[in-house]
């Protein structure tokens, strides 16, 4: 999903939101600059004013004044961060605060398990690891790095659903989630992907790392 | 001044409070406000600590006496610098600097990882908070930095103990803190992980290199230590196994543990007990060194001092942690479970337990060794002494361990190695050592523990050159570039490992160090004008003794002639410094001619301005310039480890995809 310039990247798993997602970033955008963005050049003139007016005065007197106004400016952004929660409507009626990795977060995920595959084989080359051990961990690290690729492509059981019950929440339809994915034909959970949160084990899981729930019967 | 700084310890209190409050709240309701408003008010409160440590760095640098802490840390003499730091130079400001810095870290930490993590985020607050609003309360119920006098304040203040006013003891008290305290965010990712039940290697990713920095920054505090000892202290050596030198050993054993450890559980999902366990000992034993140093139950040259009051407190937060942190721990065993079990103890997940293991043991017996005189002195009411004779008896053979591991491990294949495995790997290491060892012995070396050490060096630096060059070769052969390339494209694309390979190289050279420590001399001379005496291969000569003054000290200097094999080399000139108001306690400087073989160390401890003679210490100290320069490679290795992804991206050439390497 295409960003707009000084936009934030979206958090959370709803990738289906939009603009009212995000209150509290829309009312402290001007023309692409962000709050931010005036306090920290606010900041910085003040901070100059400063210097200006206490010319002529010991160093000791212009560093303080320019650490104060920095430090105060700091506290201001801190006072707007821990209000500015409270005050705003809250984002989602559902928000539920876990499983919610960012799609950047399996992007890395991914990066990092592709990676462990490409270590594996350099091991192999290195003659540290056997060609039996080899197969058993390369085969198990490309399950999951496939089981990721399937997530990020929308095809996974747990992000797919996800999205379909914040779309039916924000339409404002009294479908539940387990009609709209009855609607939908739920493939089986492949070899290893756990059937309560989606998370892919391996082959050879017998229970899920991440929820505990088994994995045996399933694959 | 003083009033406000006091409020804004009273308000971070109240703000981590908020903070630890609202993210739990938020995080068991699922209300994202809550948790959002948590985080906010963390950052608030690393706003509000920098305030509060900009105003008493403005009480030392405007000699605002009202202040006890400054009057009693600076004095109008002395140099802005030393003005500055002594932020950190008393207890009260050290803990003020503790929180001010958890709080930075803190904040960065949840900052970079508040959408990767966002689970853990919530208790990762309210656990920082929750270290946080202890420091807090000891600073606002009893040492509070902002304590003003009651009365007329003095028109000068004491001034900072002279030994402190050393660029080494400027860099060293900060350099440990942020080792100390970065402990604690890896902790608090740990514990977090096990409220919430994510175990897997997603913690790990979030604090492996925040477990690196603050590793890096422990030993550096630590070797600057040794630095500051060697160079300030003048008794000729550089580790006492003094209770605070110790205090800082001891996490620094269980974070290395900590950091070889993670490799298995990423690789193999094993140890995910060991890796909770040891992250939590090492933040628990930052707060025991912390408690150490500043309660008085042990009795050191640099203690803070004795205060009960500050001795129970820390017990009570110390047995909270334990209590807390293990009791989670147990809780969530089912899902600690290993993905697979050990299948055989010629192995490299063999070696890392092992490794756990002698590091874990290295800790608990500096421990032990640290905490035996107050024990006996509780139990039987005799205070028993323990000193480095212990230490090195115990030690010796434990750090040989650790480095025979450091080169025997990564050899080794994971799961299970083979004898054409271990031909293979051990054997051009194993030959190299072998006649090292012959060398040596033919030397008149002696096996124990020198010359074992010195072959240990071998074998060690031997597997790390075997690894460069195969690996080298491997990626030569798969990307046709030249061997250089080669080899810098390995070390880039595999920087944890080659960078970790570095590091060993840097221990097995300061090792070598240590190896010296077997050959030293050292003795005193009482020296007339003009006379000479000799030790091994050095003559000195008393060139007379001279005192010069430059307002905020006396110096007094002696001039030493200096011969090697009837050689003149030049001039020394060890002193002694008188400094204004501290005349009682004069400081020793030094005078070292350092080469890559041996220090020449010379040291003034008495002097007759009369007859212009001299009390004179010679020490020769062999090989010890090893340790501070595998201290730089270490430092090296550690870097390219923690470099960012596209780094050197020229060497990172394409290969096929089939390709086995990096």
């Amino acid at each position: 999903m295409a960003r707009k310039r000084g936009e934030k990247p979206h958090r959370g798993g709803r990738a289906a939101a939009s603009a009212p997602d995000m209150p509290s970033h829309a009312s402290g955008e001007i023309a692409g600059l962000q709050a931010w963005h005036l306090l920290a050049l606010g900041t910085m003139a003040a901070m100059t004013a400063g210097v200006f007016l206490t010319t002529g005065t010991p160093i000791v007197n212009v560093v303080s004044v320019s650490v104060a106004i920095a430090t105060t400016a700091l506290v201001a952004i801190g006072i707007y961060r821990t209000l500015m929660p409270l005050v705003m409507p809250d984002a989602s009626e559902q928000t539920e605060m876990l499983g919610g990795r960012t799609r950047a977060a399996f992007e890395r995920e991914k990066m990092l398990v592709l990676r462990s595959i490409k270590e594996v084989e350099f091991d192999r080359a290195m003659r540290k690891i056997s060609d039996a051990d080899y197969q058993e961990m390369v085969g198990r690290l490309r399950s999951r790095a496939a089981g990721l690729m399937r997530t990020l492509d929308g095809g996974g059981p747990g992000y797919r659903e996800l999205i379909e019950r914040d779309l039916a929440t924000r339409l404002g339809t009294a479908q539940a989630p387990a009609s709209a994915a009855a609607s939908v034909e739920q493939p089986r959970p492949a070899p290893g992907v756990c059937p309560e949160c989606g998370a892919d084990n391996g082959t050879d899981a017998r229970f899920c790392k991440a929820c505990g729930t088994r994995v045996g019967e399933a694959s | 001044m003083a009033s406000l700084g006091s409020f804004l310890l009273m308000a971070t209190f109240v703000i981590f409070a908020y903070a630890l409050a609202a993210s739990v709240a938020g995080a068991r309701r699922g209300s994202r406000q809550l948790v959002e408003s948590g985080v906010g008010a963390f950052y608030l409160a690393a706003a509000v600590m920098t305030v509060a440590s900009a105003v008493i760095v403005q009480a030392f640098v405007t000699d605002n006496y009202s202040i006890k802490y400054v009057q009693r840390y600076s004095d109008q003499l002395q140099p802005m610098f030393y003005k500055i730091t002594s932020y950190w130079g008393g207890l009260d400001g050290s803990i003020m600097f503790w929180v001010f810095l958890l709080s930075a870290f803190g904040s960065l930490a949840v900052y970079v990882n508040r959408d990767r993590h966002r689970e853990l985020i919530p208790y990762v607050v309210a656990i920082i908070s929750g270290v946080q609003l202890f420091f807090l309360f000891m600073m606002i119920v009893h040492k509070n930095p902002f304590e003003t006098f009651l009365v007329q304040a003095p028109k000068d203040g004491q001034g900072l103990n002279p030994l402190l006013q050393n660029i080494y003891m400027v860099i060293h008290p900060p350099s440990l803190y942020i080792g100390f305290v970065g402990m604690t965010i890896p902790f608090a990712f740990g514990m977090a992980a096990l409220i919430t039940g994510h175990t897997d290697d997603s913690w790990l990713r979030a604090v492996r290199r925040w477990t690196m920095v603050s590793w890096l920054f422990l030993s550096l505090g630590l070797t600057l230590g040794m630095i500051w000892a060697y160079e300030e202290l003048g008794w000729g050596g550089y580790w006492g196994w003094d209770p605070v030198e110790n205090a800082g050993l001891l996490p620094w054993l269980t974070a290395t543990a900590f950091l070889h450890s993670v490799i298995v559980q990423e690789r193999r999902g094993m140890l995910k007990v060991w890796n909770m366990t040891l992250v939590i000992t090492t933040f628990f034993l930052t707060i025991f060194g912390t408690f150490m140093t500043r309660s008085g139950v042990v009795q050191s040259v640099h203690a803070f001092g004795e205060d009960r009051a500050l001795a129970w407190m820390f017990t009570v937060f110390m047995v909270v942690i334990l209590v807390f942190s293990f009791g989670w721990v147990i809780k969530r065993l089912p899902m600690l479970k290993p993905r697979y079990e050990l299948d055989s103890w010629i192995s490299r997940e063999a070696a890392f337990v092992a490794n756990n293991w002698i590091l874990l043991i290295a800790a608990m017996l500096v421990l032990f060794g640290t905490m035996f005189p107050t024990l006996s002195e509780a139990l039987t009411g005799n205070r028993l002494t323990v000193g480095p004779p212990f230490f090195n008896r115990w030690m010796a053979p434990i750090g040989l361990i650790i480095l025979a591991l450091t080169g025997v491990a990564p050899l080794l294949a994971w799961r299970r190695s083979t004898l054409a495995n271990l031909l293979d790997s051990f054997l051009w290491p194993v030959v190299f050592a072998l006649a090292v060892s012959v060398g040596f012995v033919a030397l008149g070396v002696r096996v124990w523990s020198s010359g074992l050490c010195f072959a240990l060096c071998a074998f060690v630096a031997a597997t790390i050159v075997q690894e460069f060059h195969r690996g080298g070769m491997v990626r030569k052969e798969a990307t046709g570039t030249d061997a250089v390339t080669a080899t810098i494209g390995l070390v880039m694309r595999e920087r944890r490992r080659y960078g970790g390979y570095i590091v060993h190289l840097g221990i097995v050279l300061m090792f070598l160090g240590f190896a010296g420590e077997g050959f030293k001399a050292d003795e005193q001379f009482l020296l007339k004008m003009g006379q000479e005496a000799t030790l091994r291969h050095f003559k000195v000569r008393n060139d007379g003794v001279q005192v010069t003054d430059d307002g905020q000290k006396q110096m007094v200097t002696g001039r030493v002639a200096v011969f090697e094999n009837g050689k003149r080399l030049g001039t020394m000139y060890p002193a002694r410094w008188f400094f204004r108001k501290h005349e009682q306690q004069p400081t020793t400087e030094v005078a070292i001619r350092r080469t890559a073989g041996e220090d020449l160390y010379l040291v003034m401890p008495a002097y007759d301005l009369k007859d212009q003679s001299m009390s004179l210490q010679v020490v020769i100290n062999p090989l010890i310039n090893w340790i501070w320069f595998g201290f730089g490679i270490l430092v090296l290795g550690t870097g390219i480890a923690l470099l960012p992804e596209r780094a050197f991206a020229f060497a990172l050439g394409r290969v096929p995809s089939e390709t086995a390497t990096p």
